[in-house]
């Protein structure tokens, strides 16, 4: 009898793999997965071999490979195996996928006309030629663990980022969601306090930020910086949307709270010196946020 | 840690990151903004593909379309109101989200025109549609009117009354359908009901093709209405499907369903629930307090079928099944009556039971005290006491005012109460929000009767403004609005002084709406300070917003600018929206109107309209910002934009007030002078007649408030040469004068130069010579003789020196004149100048400097053409005969 699917499975997983060679679950599970993707592609050839071991590169070292198996994207695996061969066929999917997902995800950016084919050439040069002689292609570095269109979409976007970069440095700047939020208008005596003590405003305000946890940070970041909607980070946290406005409403007051704090012990105002500051700071607390997070030279 | 890989990315955006590797990823993610931007981008590409819809400013003038303001945004774009130039007239401008392609854009287009050209009266008209730069619009008649959902809300309807108005809606629909168009998203939002009465279908889901709302609601934002729309979909049309005409009748009867029973026809918690329900035809089992006849019910049922075969094959089809089942009703209706005329007495009392939800009865009695009988006759005392000729006419405005608020009031709670308890939309918690609002309100009414009480007559010439500016109840109207609200802490100490702080607002409230301004701003700088201790914004916020209006209302610029614009940061850290807007409306007044400031006035007129916008639909403070920003734009002579602003304010005017209301007349007089100032003169007379005419009926024939009016009427004439109708106002003027407020007042030497001046102009100066002299004789006896204010009646006292000869008197008086307005440019300046330049002349004197001051003044005019016009032709004239002669 030839070799299984699962024991050749098991040992591109390695050592940890090993008390599942002989799973039938697993076996059914590869079965599952070669069957899908002879399906999808039905002009291109998929070696079994060659598929299982690139499959068993997508599983976690320590995950239990059942599962982790069962959620792999095996046709787009197939895919870019095939093409990494050079079959003709799977060139010409994956080049039609690829502009697809190039003219898509640049709509958004809103780059120069020319630049969406620069971005299309160079990451198909990227993907199928490999950079030594001997080397593997790019396109074998797709893991399967999320669509084979988003994998090209993350391509896409960096070379966007870092052609647009290299035209033109410091000129892609984010679009902000607080672009358009107005400096509310002078009151001479809160411009005052607030001038006076700005470099301990400013210090407090930083030191409050930089005691947050570095995720809660990169979201506050992406919410208040980037423009990214509370649905939009609740994906990438895997929690409902409510719940990440809570969580903001939540950081909004805790900041609060720990700068009047830090203000407190630092200077010693009185008692409605310190309102006002903290006033001033509450109106306008989403506008500080995104001066505090957003990178340098915005 | 290197930059993130692509397949890391991945997963991020997924949310499939192992605990442990995520902790690495962020760290990384924090120090890196290449990363931190790949990641937004990656996440913005998700995003469905669309044109952003452009954000218009007041102002901005679209196609041929100028901006007036935004108005709403749905799941098909953001909708203005405008105006259009070309046609004269008011337009809802929509702009669609559409596909980033040439493709998409001119399938929308092609669909929009389509709809221009239906003309159905069940469907608002669409007047054109075109494309501006990547923008594809649509202008849309203006319906002045609410939505079937508001419609709905207001209170519990019979299901004729119901059935009636979606079958006018569901005539439009078909209109459509016949048209070639499908709706794709019809609900309650989506038909509007006029003011006048018509129902008409709006908001055709054009851009809203094979699934795609489906794919959208998925992607949305969360801030638009979209997250509803999928409750009124049909099976095929969540799956994603093609749909046709009769995935709108499906939406109907979801529609119909709700607004019959109170609840939509599926049940469920989430939309897969609900889909699953309509996929296998679960409708709810019908409540029987519902009262639908049986045959209703059928025929909805039939147009929820999950198969669109099984449906009406039309809307027309559902049409006349629903006709016949009421005729059918009427006959049946009818032969029960018959029988139930002999059980009269029993049925009354079952009928009573349906209609007035005895549950929220006796908002009534909480007037007690406060507006009840013992209490407005305590009033009415009080305001006679003084005798003044207007007192009782006064007092039957204020009873009106008092009892049309009153009225509001208990509607108001009765609405408040059955929101909770009959129909159950509403919770406790915002229940006890509302009622705490208009306790308030209830408060407010307290303080001013108080204060009637207290000032017996002295209040009377006040009181009329006075009680028709309470606050609006319509902040009470949202439980949500007020719940954003920052709430009062909850201890028991905090709460009380959040109590007594409020009751002290009310009377300083009154005091300003009375005009009592020194009182009121010496009590309102201690609440303020008193407020600055509290630990409530919104009530802090209050308390500066008061001081802010009274410092305005004072004429102290400077401090009503800083006081107000703490206000606004204090009502927005207390969430306090409506206040925020109010405070700013009033800084556009301060800035642009007492400051004159141009440039920071066009940022606070943005800054104004962005906090009404937010606040959402409010009729009063739109009327507010609109007047204020057109008295803005008529100070900076932008005459046209100053009457469309006013127009509009009128517009809304007259939803938001009372048709007594004296703010009202204000508004007209502000139109009327900006009418004046683009030259429509006899439009101008005939607002001022209006504004003349309303006040009469507001205020009495008697009453000083009336002189504003005649002042008006006066300037109006006297702009159209009419010198004989100007002449007759500002008499009018001059006799209430001297009958309100005394012969020798301010107001009284005031109205007889002006009276002067009209008999000047008639040639009449032997008349305008005493009354002339008067005036001066009365200034100078409470002025003194070096007041520059003397000015005035010095010139028409000299004019009428000079038309009567008098030429060596009227030198002297004229000399005077100048001399006290030394450094001073205007017009009186000018007339003076070119006055004494005659009398020079006259007399023989000077001829050089006579000739020079006729030159200064004419230079003067002609600067100031538009309103100086006659002047300008006079001493050109006299110029010329002059040099003719020298």
């Amino acid at each position: 009898m030839a070799t299984s699917l699962s024991q050749l499975f098991v040992a591109a997983c390695g050592e940890a793999a090993r008390p599942y060679a002989d799973s039938p679950a697993l076996e059914a599970s590869l079965q599952r997965q070669l069957e899908a993707a002879r399906a999808a592609l039905p002009d291109v050839e998929v070696v079994p071999a060659d598929f299982v071991r690139h499959l068993a590169r997508g599983v976690r070292a320590g995950a239990d490979p059942r599962a982790a198996l069962d959620s792999l994207h095996g046709a787009d695996i197939a895919l870019t195996l095939a093409a990494a061969r050079g079959e003709r066929l799977a060139l010409a999917e994956l080049d039609r996928r690829l502009s697809q997902v190039v003219a898509r995800a640049l709509a958004h950016m809103r780059v120069p006309e020319g630049l969406v084919s620069e971005v299309e050439q160079q990451l198909r040069q990227t993907l199928l030629v490999p950079t030594q002689p001997g080397r593997a292609p790019r396109v074998l570095d797709y893991l399967g663990r999320g669509p084979l269109a988003h994998w090209l979409k993350a391509g896409a976007v960096r070379t966007a980022l870092n052609l647009l970069e290299r035209q033109r440095p410091g000129a892609y700047a984010p679009q902000s969601a607080l672009e358009a939020v107005p400096a509310s208008g002078p009151d001479p005596e809160l411009l005052a306090v607030r001038q006076r003590y700005a470099p301990e405003f400013k210090a407090a305000f930083q030191a409050a930020i930089e005691g947050l946890p570095a995720d809660e940070r990169n979201y506050l970041r992406m919410y208040f910086v980037e423009g990214l909607t509370v649905e939009e980070i609740g994906r990438m946290r895997g929690a409902h949307k409510s719940t990440v406005s809570r969580w903001l409403a939540r950081i909004r007051q805790d900041i609060l709270a720990d700068v009047r704090r830090r203000l407190q012990e630092r200077l010693k105002l009185q008692p409605d010196e310190l309102d006002s500051l903290v006033d001033v700071l509450r109106s306008q607390l989403d506008l500080s946020l995104h001066r505090v997070l957003a990178p340098e030279g915005d | 840690m290197e930059c993130l890989d692509d397949n890391t990315v991945l997963e991020l955006l997924q949310g499939a990151l192992p605990v442990d590797e995520a902790a690495t990823v962020h760290a990384h993610l924090d120090g890196c903004s290449r990363c931190q931007r790949w990641v937004a981008e990656m996440t913005r590409a998700e995003r469905p593909e669309e044109v952003p819809v452009r954000a218009l400013q007041p102002g901005e003038v679209l196609d041929r379309y100028l901006v007036i303001g935004r108005v709403g945004a749905g799941a098909m774009g953001v909708v203005y109101a405008a105006f259009d130039p070309q046609l004269d007239r008011k337009v809802a401008l929509k702009l669609l989200r559409t596909g980033a392609t040439r493709e998409a854009q001119s399938r929308l287009l092609g669909e929009a025109q389509a709809l221009a050209r239906l003309s159905h009266p069940g469907v608002v008209t669409v007047y054109a549609a075109g494309v501006a730069g990547e923008q594809v619009f649509m202008a849309m008649e203006f319906v002045e009117g609410t939505t079937l959902r508001e419609w709905l809300r207001q209170k519990r309807r019979p299901w004729r009354e119901v059935l009636s108005v979606f079958e006018r809606a569901g005539e439009g629909l078909s209109a459509a359908h016949h048209a070639g168009l499908v709706h794709r998203d019809f609900k309650p939002d989506n038909v509007l009901m006029g003011a006048d009465g018509r129902v008409q279908v709006t908001d055709f889901g054009l851009a809203l093709r094979d699934g795609g709302a489906v794919e959208r609601v998925e992607a949305s934002n969360g801030g638009v209405t979209l997250a509803g729309t999928p409750a009124y979909m049909p099976p095929e049309q969540l799956a994603g499907r093609a749909v046709d005409a009769r995935s709108d009748q499906f939406s109907f009867c979801v529609a119909l369903h709700e607004a019959l029973y109170g609840a939509r026809p599926f049940p469920g918690d989430t939309l897969k629930q609900v889909a699953a329900a309509a996929r296998e035809g679960r409708v709810r089992p019908a409540s029987r307090s519902a009262q639908v006849p049986g045959w209703l019910r059928r025929v909805l049922l039939k147009g929820l079928s999950a198969e669109p075969e099984a449906r009406f094959s039309s809307l027309d089809a559902l049409l006349s099944a629903v006709r016949r089942g009421r005729r059918r009703q009427v006959t049946l209706w009818q032969a029960a009556a018959a029988a139930s005329l002999l059980a009269v007495g029993t049925a009354v009392g079952t009928l009573h039971a349906g209609v007035g939800d005895p549950v929220c009865r006796g908002a009534e009695r909480k007037l007690a005290g406060v507006w009840d009988d013992a209490r407005k006759s305590e009033v009415r005392a009080a305001l006679l006491s003084v005798s003044t000729p207007y007192a009782e006419d006064a007092w039957r405005s204020v009873e009106r005012a008092l009892d049309g608020y009153a009225e509001a009031w208990v509607d108001q709670h009765t609405d408040a109460c059955q929101a909770t308890r009959v129909r159950k939309e509403q919770s406790e918690a915002l229940l006890d929000l509302r009622v705490g609002c208009l306790d308030r309100r209830l408060q407010d009414v307290r303080a001013l009767t108080d204060f009637f009480l207290r000032s017996r007559g002295e209040a009377v010439e006040q009181a009329v403004q006075a009680a028709y500016e309470l606050p609006p109840l319509q902040e009470c109207a949202s439980g949500e609005v007020l719940a954003a609200q920052v709430r009062p802490p909850g201890n028991e100490a905090t709460r009380a002084k959040v109590e007594a702080m409020t009751q002290r607002l009310s009377e300083v409230r009154v005091l300003s709406s009375a005009g009592r301004y020194v009182e009121a701003l010496e009590r309102a700088d201690a609440v303020v300070r008193d407020a600055r201790a509290l630990e409530h914004l919104p009530t802090r916020a209050e308390a500066l917003a008061l001081l802010g209006e009274l410092r305005m209302r004072n004429g102290d610029a400077v401090a009503a600018e800083r006081t107000l614009y703490e206000a606004v940061w204090a009502a927005q850290a207390g969430h306090h929206d409506r206040l925020a807007a109010q405070a700013r409306i009033h800084l556009v007044r301060v800035q642009g109107f007492q400051l004159a400031r141009s440039d920071p006035s066009d940022v606070a007129m943005q800054e104004a309209a962005a906090a009404v916008a937010r606040v959402g639909p409010d009729l009063e403070l739109e009327a507010e910002l609109a007047t204020t920003m057109g008295s803005v734009r008529a100070l900076q002579e932008r005459c046209e934009e100053a009457v469309r602003l006013h127009q509009r304010a009128l517009q809304l005017a007259e939803r938001a007030y009372r048709p007594e209301d004296p703010r009202r007349a204000w508004m007209l007089s502000n139109l009327g002078n900006a009418l004046n100032c683009v030259g429509d003169l006899e439009g101008a007379r005939a607002r001022q007649a209006e504004a003349l005419e309303l006040r009469e009926r507001t205020f009495g024939p008697d009453h000083p408030a009336l002189a504003g009016s005649y002042n008006n009427m006066a300037n109006a004439l006297a702009r159209k040469r009419d010198m004989s109708g100007a002449l007759e106002f500002h008499r009018k003027a001059l006799a209430l004068h001297e009958r309100s407020r005394g012969p020798e007042s301010a107001a009284t030497v005031i109205a007889l130069v002006n009276v002067a001046t009209d008999l000047n102009e008639l040639s009449r100066s032997e008349e305008a010579l005493p009354l002339a002299q008067r005036a001066l004789r009365l200034w100078e006896r409470v002025l003194g003789p070096d007041s520059p204010r003397l000015v005035a009646a010095l010139l028409v006292l000299g004019e009428a020196q000079v038309r009567l000869g008098q030429a060596e008197e009227a030198r002297k008086t004229l000399e005077r004149g100048l001399a006290l307005a030394a450094g001073r440019e205007d017009e009186d300046v000018a007339s003076a100048r070119f006055a004494l330049a005659q009398a020079l002349r006259d007399a023989g004197r000077e001829p050089a400097r006579a000739e020079a001051l006729a030159r200064q003044a004419r230079d003067y005019f002609a600067r100031h053409t538009v309103r100086n016009q006659v002047q300008l032709e006079r001493v050109e004239a006299w110029l010329r005969g002059t040099v003719r002669q020298g």
